[in-house]
């Protein structure tokens, strides 16, 4: 106080002598001192990879017959995805079957952020009716309300619908559990092409041979599936509906007729002949009419696939003396080299998103998954398979699928193109291979 | 009773009787003029007001004559006058005084007097006034002061106040100071770590927006309501996510030492780069 008074003192004598310009500049000094900061704190980058979220069993008074329930499937799903951290509920006493039950202090000790709970009634017409409610516990308030009335065969279903949903709301992106793959079979010497769900249950069989199947090509919109199939003793391009079952040959010219991959629009084909000697690139529509060469080279050049906005196509060549990538424009012209890393990369295919390429790479004699960011060009080996092929995407561009070999024997595995989570998919015996994973909107069962 | 008075005091009373005579002439005369001299003296009013019983009626008068529509035609105009050649004056004839020159100049005397007094009294008149307006400016001067005095102090109080301010923030800084920082890095380092790892950084865009948010902590170490976001990234699954990575952070370790406690519990910012 006294130190003011001192001060007050001085300012009267001060403000005496020079009167108001001292004043305003005194009060300019004395206004212009800055605020006191409050405490800041910089956090930089974040080493969560997953969402910690606890699926319970659902109050089931009417439970189809199924080798899994409800919530097994929806967290199977999360899980597989690499995005969620699927909370062991087994200890817990007792568990909310309605949200008023939830007593959130025991969630958030357990670290979950989100919680489902919900229950699967029987409804009119044999139908089931299952409701799920999905809470955040962070912020105590509901995230979502599912109703789903179906017939029971639908019950895996309505799982991997819910886990889209759950999927799509804690990361922004769409699911792709409710989808379905491709792939071809060998049990003894018969070949069958199959369509499952995503997780390779509900499989059924499009058309089986004795001789070699391959290349399965998902039409964009679902409706149809191109194949090659030896059957009539050389490889020839069909095209099957999934609805009617019909098909019908696109491409059986001199020599050989293989690996079909549609066009974005669904169009047209690019597929691989030996029409004139070597492999070449050639385009066809789907009717089977208007064949177009694409590349002229002394080399092999095969495994095409379209970039996602249809202007190139993507190939494989060894027109540089080793197998690498190339692109050309789709209506023809001068390829151009793509990979140059490494001494060996094939099969190409696109995200949907068209932000990655994967393809297989020969890793010192391991042929391996590798993915490459078309962004940054980063490219990252994926899988830890010694003969891995075939790589498809998810339509969500989160997830690849492969071939690979476990015990000489063909599996199918997934793994997030972040190369963090890989599932193997539940093996039903025999030899599989050549995934292809379906797209968003998937052919009805 | 019969008193015999002497000649000498028949004379003495003939003078008494004129002298009274002429004092009570003089008195008259010089009450006149006193009466005649206030008369003019009275001050020349600055403003005159009029008083009514009741205000007068709108209607004009009917005596009131109504104004000339007629517009009245401009006169022709002045024929212009020439000029004439300035004709030289005869010098005035110097004329001797006379007898009625004489009576004249008496009166004019007198009247050049009377003008004199009259000067006088318009001097002392414009003396009084100026005494007047001097008071008048100095009760003026005398307001005016206080209400600059008035001023002063209102401005020396905001410096004062100021400066009071001053004095306690640097007392505030001062107590922040005696905030150990090894103490306080330590506490914030652990709160870094706990967010950090319930971050999910690849819920953001790879672009790397910073985001901010205010927390507030309660004496529990716990989040007070919900964090604020100052700055979004844009994204709402980005800002959400970092949104839970606070949520499941908490609660927070906070210190026993209550300067860097207090220090803790005030608002604090969180600045994130998602990406690193």
């Amino acid at each position: 106080m006294i130190k003011i008074e001192m001060m007050n003192t001085v300012v009267k004598h001060l403000y005496h002598a020079f009167g108001h310009v001292l004043f305003a500049m005194a009060l300019m000094w004395v206004t212009a001192l800055p605020a006191r900061a409050a405490l800041e704190l910089e956090i930089s980058g974040g080493s969560a990879i997953q969402i910690p979220i606890a699926i319970l069993p659902m109050a089931e008074s009417a439970s189809p017959s199924s080798t899994s329930r409800l919530h097994d499937i929806i967290s199977n799903d999360l899980r597989g995805s690499g995005m969620f951290r699927i909370i062991n509920t087994s200890g817990m006493p007792a568990l909310p079957t309605s949200a008023s039950q939830i007593k959130y202090t025991d969630w958030t000790a357990l670290k979950a952020q989100g919680l489902s709970l919900g229950e699967v009634q029987q409804a009119a017409n044999g139908n089931i009716k299952v409701s799920v409610q999905v809470m955040d516990v962070l912020r105590q308030t509901a995230l979502l309300q599912l109703t789903y009335t179906v017939s029971p065969s639908q019950y895996r279903h309505v799982a991997h619908l819910i886990a889209d949903q759950i999927y799509e709301k804690f990361t922004g992106q769409p699911g792709a559990f409710a989808t379905r793959i491709a792939y071809v079979t060998k049990v003894g010497k018969r070949f069958t092409l199959q369509i499952a769900d995503y997780d390779g249950f509900n499989a059924q069989t499009l058309v089986s041979s004795n001789e070699p199947i391959i290349s399965p090509a998902w039409s964009p919109d679902g409706s149809k599936m191109a194949y090659v199939s030896f059957e009539k003793k050389k490889p020839i391009v069909f095209v099957q509906s999934l609805y009617t079952g019909e098909r019908k040959i696109v491409a059986n010219f001199k020599g050989n007729n293989s690996a079909p991959a549609w066009s974005p629009d669904g169009s047209k084909l690019a597929v691989v002949l030996t029409y004139g000697a070597n492999s070449q690139i050639y385009t066809i529509s789907a009717d089977g009419s208007n064949l177009q060469q694409i590349t002229k080279s002394s080399a092999i050049d095969t495994e095409p696939a379209f970039s996602p906005d249809g202007s190139a196509i993507y190939f494989s060549s060894d027109r540089g003396g080793r197998p690498q990538i190339y692109k050309v424009s789709a209506t023809g012209g001068t390829p151009t080299r793509v990979t140059f890393e490494g001494g060996y990369n094939v099969s190409p295919r696109f995200s949907p998103d068209g932000k990655y390429l994967a393809y297989i790479r020969n890793d010192g004699g391991a042929f391996k998954v590798a993915v490459q960011d078309l962004g940054t060009g980063d490219v990252k080996l994926l899988s830890t398979g010694s003969q891995d092929e075939s790589p498809s995407f998810a339509p969500n561009a989160r997830t690849i699928m492969y071939a690979t070999r476990v015990g000489g024997k063909g599996t199918l595995a997934t793994v997030t193109v972040d190369g963090l989570v890989r599932q193997r998919l539940s093996e039903a015996g025999g030899d599989i291979r050549e995934p292809a994973w379906g797209p968003a909107q998937a052919a009805p069962k | 009773m019969k008193t015999v008075l002497s000649p000498h005091d028949q004379v003495i009373r003939k003078r008494a009787a004129i002298l009274s005579v002429l004092m009570h002439v003089l008195l008259f005369c010089s009450m006149v003029f006193m009466v005649d001299w206030k008369a003019v003296h009275v001050t020349p009013s600055v403003m005159e007001a009029t008083l009514w019983d009741s205000l007068p009626s709108k209607q004009p008068a009917k005596s009131v004559v109504k104004p000339i529509v007629k517009p009245v035609e401009p006169p022709p105009p002045a024929p212009e006058p020439e000029p004439k050649p300035p004709t030289p004056k005869p010098p005035e004839k110097v004329v001797a005084p006379t007898p009625q020159v004489k009576q004249a100049e008496q009166a004019a005397d007198i009247a050049l007097k009377k003008q004199e007094d009259e000067k006088k009294r318009l001097q002392e008149e414009e003396k009084k006034k100026e005494l007047e307006q001097k008071k008048q400016e100095e009760k003026l001067k005398k307001i005016q002061e206080a209400l600059r005095k008035q001023e002063d102090e209102d401005k020396l109080k905001k410096i004062q106040d100021a400066l009071r301010q001053q004095d306690m923030d640097a007392q505030q800084s001062a107590a922040a100071a005696a905030v150990d920082p090894s103490v306080l890095a330590y506490y914030m380092g652990l709160m870094k770590r706990k967010i950090t790892s319930s971050m999910n950084a690849g819920l953001c865009p790879v672009s790397n927006p910073e985001l901010l948010v205010d927390i507030q902590m309660t004496n529990s170490g716990d989040i007070s309501g919900m964090p604020k976001m100052v700055k979004g990234s844009g994204d709402a699954v980005c800002d959400d996510a970092v949104v839970r990575a606070v949520l499941a952070a908490k609660p927070f370790d906070l210190p026993d030492d209550p300067a860097v406690r207090r220090k803790m519990l005030d608002q604090i910012r969180l600045k994130f780069k998602p990406r690193g």
